[in-house]
């Protein structure tokens, strides 16, 4: 078949779809399972093998929850906003390529990639798609006639509008040394092996991108929209049902998108790493190969947006809006100068900077651990700058996530107790069903410890609790005191 | 614009997704709305006033920023890809003064809004 005819693209558009929105919910699993592994727990392990189909069940749930529309709320706008947020994080897929050219087993007269759109403006084309997705945001929170809801709506345009600067200088570097905006031409140039992927050239370019990106998609530590320590949840407080479920789509795909654009750019796209990437696959299955890797990478990001997210704290709101408009903007600017320069003086791609050492902190740039001048901690200790105490961070998330997890699997395994435990406290009866416990009080008055607390009453002679004249009516044993 | 197609498919395609994911919660969910339910959530109390107020100018400021240093962006995009190949009579030597330039006029800019407190937050 002709690989431009409509049914070709047709097909290749459902599969990206496809691969899409089931990556939705294994990023919602893995996510999840991560996430409590980094916090000594298990996470959902019931529903499914190992609890893979627990996002899958909460869809379901969602779909039959009641699609609430708050009083005051902007109707139509309110209604619409969660497609404005999922659609634009999903169109972001069009450009990504996730194979080498391929004619998938000689059904097509002519290799193609498995790529929806070989844009020659790919790039742009992202950077529009992906920007479109504030509106979302910024309407959801705005028409839901909540406070809480607009601040978080409001703070999150400005902050991916802000951090949409950095996304795009950082890129500069790269396409300096392709001289191509297509995502297409960008991969190949990267075709050569892994050490001619542009995460080597311009590893500055490649720090400020994934910071960036977590910025662009509201992740932490930049997840200020949402802060749901503050804000209850932010622009998607008052989201009920699978209004709410397309919000969360949309954050995933666009975090998926955003990976996917890094490995593209940085990452060498689809490229296996140069020894397997030849001498390992036959020809015709290379595409599937390569789509493997290219999976394996997204992986590999989303680990990392989960091992953060279970590691560093939360950014406030003015020093997140410092560091995109003071740090990241000049080192992006700075950046580009170097690449320029060094290509111009030395004509070979440059080598960048080394992004640990431009980043070793001064105390101006000391976010989030040290506090504000005048606010400083009351015994400040010794600090050893902003990016070792991160990595340190990243460390001891990671150190528990290898820990062997103490947990009681409840229903099937009972925790060991005390010989003594009878069961909760319980009144003895006759066995005609009266209460021995003729409401005298003695055993509180006895008790050593003052731990029975019980109020008598007066028998009703027609239907009585206990042979005698009283009964008790409260009788509550404090096994606390 | 032939490799559009694909883009216009598979808009529609998330588009037919989206729609039919907000039809499907309006088809199957319950419907039963209380004054106490449709009240905005405010941790439990009682909203006072109205959402669709004044909010604080700094969020205009941002997006007026964004929009400069966005466009700045674009001219940057078509400069960076001449770099890679410059056809005469543009030469690297020559790119990287505009470059400069272009970088020394926008850095001035940016000093100017920075010294002017733009980007605070405070």
């Amino acid at each position: 078949m002709n690989p431009d005819s409509g049914v070709v693209v047709f097909i290749k558009a459902a599969v990206v779809l496809l691969i899409a929105l089931l990556a939705v919910p294994i990023a919602v699993w893995f996510e999840r399972r991560v996430i409590a592994l980094l916090q000594d727990r298990l996470g959902p392990n019931r529903v499914g093998p190992a609890g893979i189909l627990q996002p899958i069940a909460d869809a379901v749930k969602l779909m039959f929850k009641e699609n609430v529309v708050v009083s005051g709320a902007d109707s139509m706008v309110y209604k619409l906003a969660p497609a404005f947020a999922m659609v634009p994080s999903l169109l972001a897929f069009t450009v990504i390529p996730f194979t080498g050219p391929t004619d998938f087993f000689g059904w097509l007269s002519a290799p193609t990639r498995l790529q929806v759109a070989d844009l020659n403006i790919g790039l742009l084309f992202i950077f529009a798609a992906s920007s479109l997705s504030v509106y979302g945001v910024c309407l959801g929170g705005w028409s839901s006639n909540n406070k809480w809801s607009l601040l978080g709506g409001m703070r999150s345009s400005a902050q991916m509008v802000s951090y949409e600067i950095t996304l795009g200088l950082s890129v500069l570097g790269v396409l300096m040394i392709s001289g191509t905006i297509s995502l297409s031409g960008i991969v190949e140039a990267q075709s050569a092996g892994v050490w001619h992927w542009y995460v080597w050239k311009q590893p500055l370019a490649f720090a400020l991108f994934v910071a960036a990106m977590f910025a662009e998609t509201n992740r932490l530590p930049f997840d200020l929209p949402e802060a749901e320590s503050e804000l209850t949840g932010g622009y998607h407080t008052e989201y009920s049902s699978l209004r709410f479920a397309l919000f969360f789509m949309g954050e995933y795909a666009a975090m998926f998108a955003m990976s996917a654009l890094a490995i593209t750019l940085f990452l060498g796209g689809y490229h296996a790493p140069a020894l397997w990437n030849v001498t390992l696959v036959p020809e015709s299955v290379a595409w599937l190969w390569q789509l493997g890797w290219f999976i394996v990478k997204a992986l590999a990001f989303l680990f990392l947006f989960v091992w953060v997210r279970g590691s560093w704290p939360r950014l406030r709101y003015d020093q997140l809006m410092a560091l995109g408009w003071k740090v990241f903007l000049p080192l992006a600017l700075l950046n580009l100068l170097l690449t320029a320069g060094v290509m111009t003086v030395f004509d070979r791609p440059s080598l960048g900077l080394n992004p640990v050492r431009s980043c070793s902190l001064s105390p101006r740039w000391d976010f989030g651990l040290r506090g504000r001048a005048g606010h400083a901690p009351p015994a400040p200790r010794k600090e050893d700058g902003v990016i070792l105490e991160l990595a340190k961070g990243l460390a001891i998330t990671f150190r528990h996530m290898l820990q062997k997890k103490v947990t009681v699997q409840y229903p099937e395994e009972l925790r060991p107790r005390a010989p003594y435990y009878r069961g909760l406290h319980k009144l003895q009866r006759y066995a005609d069903g009266l209460e021995r416990c003729v409401g005298c009080a003695l055993c509180a008055a006895v008790c050593p410890s003052d731990a029975i607390y019980l109020e008598a009453e007066e028998n009703d002679p027609n239907d009585p609790v206990s042979p005698g004249e009283r009964y008790a009516k409260v009788y509550v044993i404090n096994e606390l005191r | 614009m032939a490799e559009y197609l694909g883009v216009v498919i598979f808009l529609a395609l998330v588009g037919i997704v989206a729609g039919g994911g907000l039809l499907v919660s309006n088809l199957f969910g319950p419907r039963n709305p209380t004054p106490e339910k449709l009240i905005p959530y405010e941790c439990g109390v009682d909203p006072v006033g109205s959402a669709k107020e004044r909010h604080p100018v700094k969020f205009y400021l941002v997006a007026i920023l964004f929009l400069l240093f966005d466009i700045e962006f674009l001219f940057l995009v078509i400069l960076a890809i001449m770099f890679a190949s410059p056809q005469l009579p543009l030469t690297r030597g020559l790119l990287f003064f505009e470059l400069l330039a272009f970088l020394s006029i926008l850095g001035a800019g940016f000093f100017y809004i920075w010294r002017k407190g733009a980007l605070e937050w405070d």
